[in-house]
């Protein structure tokens, strides 16, 4: 666990000194050479966790939309630890743009912990997400799509689990999670502040709700422009 | 090749590489214990179109003792393994010829099913008709000219008093250990007096949270993750299960669990509808009922409910122990059971 804190840090440090260039001005996304803090909460895989996020905008490749790179860090706070942690390295730059239309998208790799009485589990895996909708200098509102794939999760079983149940195998496993949310972003940019909500439905890769929980997530959140 | 490319080649050759590696969670007994359809070796017997994980212990000869596991899905024959024990001497193999079996869609027999049909509960194979059926069959092929003796415990009591409403002059004693509710007017009440999943607790959202790392999809998958759950503090605190020696299963069934009672005896808003007393009457023997002290639901008052039903019956309490029971103190539920058997056979 603490290599991957190091490494998310270190990324970190390395995207604050990656030169920007150039400015847009849209609601919702940074300029090149802009940066944010931002916290949110609300239904995330969690109730009421909390999301703490850096964003920088960068141009790269001499691309023609500014390019935002930076982490968000998403704990559950009750009982909190941090061996329930989800780190996603995010990425977002504009796909597509026609006077006030756009379609925004990025691929965010990520890395979640999880840490219960019959097992620990953590998973590499990238999130996939499109926005496409209206944007301004002052709003950005429009639907949001975001699949995400769990490529490898390593598993290791606890005794009781061994005990309750059977001697599950520990190990690598495969591909053991997806899962897709449809729902709608608003931002408001309000001087150096962006404030936004994000929800909608959210289900396993092949649809199906979920387990005990609702199948649903929601986020309000508000970042800072510096 | 332009850097951009070599870019992606690097993204594209690395995510090959890690989803090439590692196990499939689908596979048999990876995360999962194989069922009877995909491990041909497990003990089984093909009864009403299904197969199912049963095991016989003792002399065919002697009088059938057929347990009945609760759930549905949350429980299978696992948990009645110390009851084959041998106590003060005595094992109920001794003199009964014992058959225990998982019910369908419940430990290591067949899955139906999926999450969206469970959660209306419209499971077309997963219902009470198929349950009682599968029992049917089950006596009718180990015990066709004798009656039997029925023990369930939870579910399982539900279960046992179904079929002795069904075919009275088939079984030759009954033993329930905290059994459920015999009919929807019982257990419409209870349900109101049972808590449902509190979303601010630490358990419920450690299983949230572990939607990210496992999507349950498959019936592997679903009971994994249901299992997950129980034994991660989403099992029910009224019951008060032991934190130290914790009733085992061979696996859970997320879909029956979830799919309940079925089509057949309740609505797919949840509103139970079924009825195991219209015939009850016609049993004459004896029933014993047995009851720890520490269930907060099915107490013993609340089984004064269901005794109302069966005149001819006798509870006795076990002091210290919740719904698991059986697996808590096995010996004096084979003390309870010989000394009634002794007294009805």
């Amino acid at each position: 666990m603490k290599k991957i804190y190091i490494i998310s840090i270190l990324i970190l440090l390395i995207a604050l000194q990656i030169r920007a260039q150039e400015e847009t001005g849209r609601s919702g996304i940074l300029n090149a050479n802009e940066q944010s803090i931002g916290l949110a909460t609300g239904i995330d895989y969690s109730i009421l966790p909390l999301k703490l996020t850096y964003k920088r905008g960068f141009n790269i490749f001499n691309y023609k939309f500014p390019v935002n790179v930076g982490t968000d860090i998403t704990i559950p706070i009750f009982k909190f630890d941090l061996n329930d942690i989800r780190i996603r390295l995010i990425t977002e730059t504009t796909i597509f743009r026609k006077k006030n239309f756009e379609i925004r998208g990025g691929i965010d790799p990520m890395f979640i912990n999880v840490k219960m009485e019959t097992e620990t589990m953590s998973s590499l895996g990238a999130d996939f997400h499109i926005f496409t909708g209206f944007t301004n200098d002052k709003w950005n509102a429009g639907l949001d799509i975001n699949y995400n794939q769990i490529f490898t999760t390593y598993v290791k079983h606890t005794d009781k689990f061994d005990e309750a149940v059977f001697e599950a195998q520990d190990g690598w496993y495969k591909l053991t999670a997806a899962n897709i949310r449809l729902g709608v972003l608003v931002n408001r940019t309000l001087g150096n502040f962006d404030l936004y909500v994000n929800a909608g439905i959210s289900k396993t890769g092949k649809f199906n709700d979920y387990l005990f929980v609702p199948s649903m997530y929601g986020l309000i959140g508000v970042n800072y422009r510096f | 090749m332009t850097t951009k490319n070599k870019l992606l080649m690097l993204v594209l050759s690395i995510s090959f590489i890690i989803t090439s590696c590692g196990k499939d969670p689908l596979e048999p007994n990876n995360l999962v214990p194989a069922t009877v359809d995909q491990d041909l070796s497990i003990p089984a017997i093909e009864v009403n179109g299904t197969r199912l994980h049963l095991e016989t212990f003792g002399d065919s000869t002697k009088p059938v003792m057929i347990f009945l596991h609760g759930g549905p899905g949350t429980g299978d024959y696992r948990a009645f393994g110390r009851m084959l024990d041998e106590y003060d001497g005595y094992k109920l193999t001794d003199e009964y010829f014992v058959i225990m079996y998982d019910q369908r869609g419940a430990g290591l027999s067949r899955r139906y099913g999926t999450i969206d049909e469970a959660y209306n509960h419209s499971i077309s194979e997963l219902t009470l008709a198929n349950y009682l059926k599968d029992l049917e069959e089950i006596v009718d092929h180990f015990s066709p000219d004798k009656k039997v003796i029925l023990f369930g415990h939870s579910w399982g009591g539900m279960h046992a008093i179904m079929y002795v409403n069904a075919h009275p002059d088939k079984v030759a004693g009954v033993i329930l250990s905290e059994p459920g509710s015999f009919n929807a007017k019982i257990e419409n009440e209870l349900v109101l007096d049972i808590a449902s999943t509190d979303l601010f607790d630490e358990a419920t959202n450690d299983i949230y949270w572990n939607h990210q790392n496992i999507s349950p999809d498959d019936h592997q998958m679903l009971d994994y993750s249901y299992m997950n759950g129980f034994y991660n503090g989403l099992g029910p605190t009224y019951y008060h299960f032991s934190e130290t020696d914790i009733l085992p299963v061979f696996r859970f069934g997320a879909i029956a669990s979830i799919n309940d009672l079925g089509p057949d005896g309740m609505t797919p808003d949840g509103t139970y509808t079924f009825d195991f007393t219209t015939n009850l009457d016609k049993f004459k023997t004896k029933v014993l009922f047995i009851n720890g002290d520490l269930n907060e639901v099915l107490t013993p008052e609340y089984q004064e409910k269901n005794r109302a039903y069966l005149p001819n019956s006798e509870i006795k309490i076990i002091k210290g122990v919740g719904h698991d029971l059986i697996w808590i103190k096995p010996g004096e539920h084979v003390k309870l059971i010989k000394e009634y058997l002794d007294e009805v056979l």
